[in-house]
C-alpha cells in the first residue's frame, strides 16, 4: 500500500507516522513517501537572491521538516522515500499523489475552531478538492482558548466600539 | 478493525464501502458502522446496496438510524463505539452535492477522535444529476418568456 505523507515542520504533520507505525505492525506491506513543500520565494527575494541560495535554503527547509518523520519511520523499518516540492502545498500534494499513484494521502492536521477553518481552509481540504484519491486527516491537539474565544471576543468588542462611536 | 461509514452521501456510500472493504487484506477482523442521520427516523432503502456489499464479502455489520446535527451524531457515535477510523464517501470534488457536504466532513475531520478518510466517489447525487439542470433550465425558459 502506498502512501503519500505531507510533512511540514509542525508536531501535528507527526500524526500519520504513529498509526503508519501502527498498520505496519498489524502486518500490511506499507510503502511510504514523505513529502514537504516549500512555497516559492516572493518576486522582490528571488531578485536579489541566487537560484543557488534560495535552492540550498530550501533543502535546508526541507531536510529539517521531514526530520522527525523520517526517523520515526527508520526506527519502526517502514520502507520510505522521501520528497521535496516547491510550490502551493494542497495543490503540489494532490500532483505528487496522481504521479506516484498513491493509494492514499495521509495528513495530520491541527484542531481549530470554525472560523479559523472558514477564513483559511485546511491543506487536507485543499487536497480533496483536486484529487480523487482517498484522503485520511488525522487530528491533533486541541484548538486554543484564545483562538476559540478571545479572538472573535476581541473582534465583536472592537466593532462594537466602532459601532458605538459612530 | 472497526470502521463507522456514516452516509454523508447515499450516491457514494458503496465507495466508503469498498475502502473499508480493503481492510481486510490485513487479516484482521473487520467490523462495520453504517450510520444513517436523518431529518425523519423511519427505515430506507439507501443502506441496502451497502448491505449487499458487506455480506458479499462476509463482513460483520451493524446498522444505527439516527436523527439530528450530522457531525455532531457522527462524532458521538464514533466515540460510543470506540472505532478505529471514520470513512466518509463524498461527491466528486467539483460539484454542487460535494460542497452542501463540505461543512460536515470538515466538521466531522476536525473533531473526530480518530483518523477519518475521505473518499471521493464518482457519482452525482440524483438531485444534482436531474432537478438541478431541470431547475436551471426552468429559470432560464422563465427569463426568455418575460423578455
Amino acid at each position: 500500500m502506498k502512501i503519500l505523507v505531507p510533512v511540514d515542520s509542525s508536531h501535528a504533520a507527526l500524526a500519520p507516522i504513529a498509526h503508519l507505525e501502527r498498520l505496519a505492525r498489524s502486518g500490511i506491506a506499507l510503502e511510504v513517501l514523505v513529502l514537504n513543500v516549500q512555497p516559492q520565494f516572493h518576486r522582490h527575494i528571488s531578485q536579489f537572491s541566487s537560484r543557488t541560495a534560495r535552492d540550498a535554503l530550501r533543502i535546508e527547509r526541507s531536510r529539517a521538516a521531514m526530520a522527525r518523520a523520517i526517523e520515526a519511520l527508520s526506527r519502526a523499518n517502514i520502507r520510505f522515500r522521501a520528497l521535496a516540492e516547491v510550490g502551493r502545498p494542497a495543490e503540489r500534494i494532490a500532483a505528487v499523489a496522481e504521479r506516484e499513484r498513491a493509494d492514499e494521502v495521509m495528513v495530520g492536521v491541527g484542531r481549530h475552531p470554525e472560523w479559523l477553518r472558514w477564513l483559511n481552509p485546511s491543506i487536507a481540504q485543499g487536497v480533496m478538492a483536486r484529487t480523487d484519491i482517498p484522503v485520511t486527516v488525522l487530528a491533533r491537539g486541541k484548538a486554543g482558548m484564545l483562538e476559540r474565544y478571545a479572538v472573535p471576543a476581541g473582534i465583536a468588542g472592537l466593532a462594537a466600539l466602532l459601532i458605538a462611536g459612530e | 478493525m472497526k470502521i463507522l461509514i456514516p452516509v454523508i452521501d447515499s450516491a457514494n456510500l458503496l465507495a466508503a464501502v469498498r475502502h473499508a472493504i480493503r481492510e481486510l487484506r490485513v487479516g484482521e477482523p473487520l467490523e462495520v458502522h453504517l450510520l444513517h442521520v436523518r431529518s425523519l427516523r423511519r427505515t430506507d432503502k439507501t443502506l441496502q446496496p451497502a448491505r449487499e456489499l458487506l455480506e458479499r464479502f462476509h463482513v460483520r455489520y451493524s446498522v444505527h438510524l439516527e436523527t439530528g446535527d450530522k457531525a455532531r451524531i457522527i462524532i458521538g457515535m464514533a466515540r460510543r463505539l470506540s472505532v478505529d477510523r471514520i470513512v466518509l464517501g463524498a461527491a466528486r470534488q467539483w460539484s454542487a452535492t460535494r460542497l452542501a457536504e463540505d461543512s460536515v466532513i470538515e466538521k466531522v475531520m476536525d473533531q473526530a477522535p480518530v483518523p477519518v478518510t475521505v473518499v471521493s466517489g464518482r457519482s452525482v447525487s440524483p438531485l444534482e444529476r436531474y432537478a438541478l439542470p431541470a431547475g436551471l433550465a426552468a429559470i432560464a425558459a422563465l427569463l426568455l418568456a418575460a423578455e
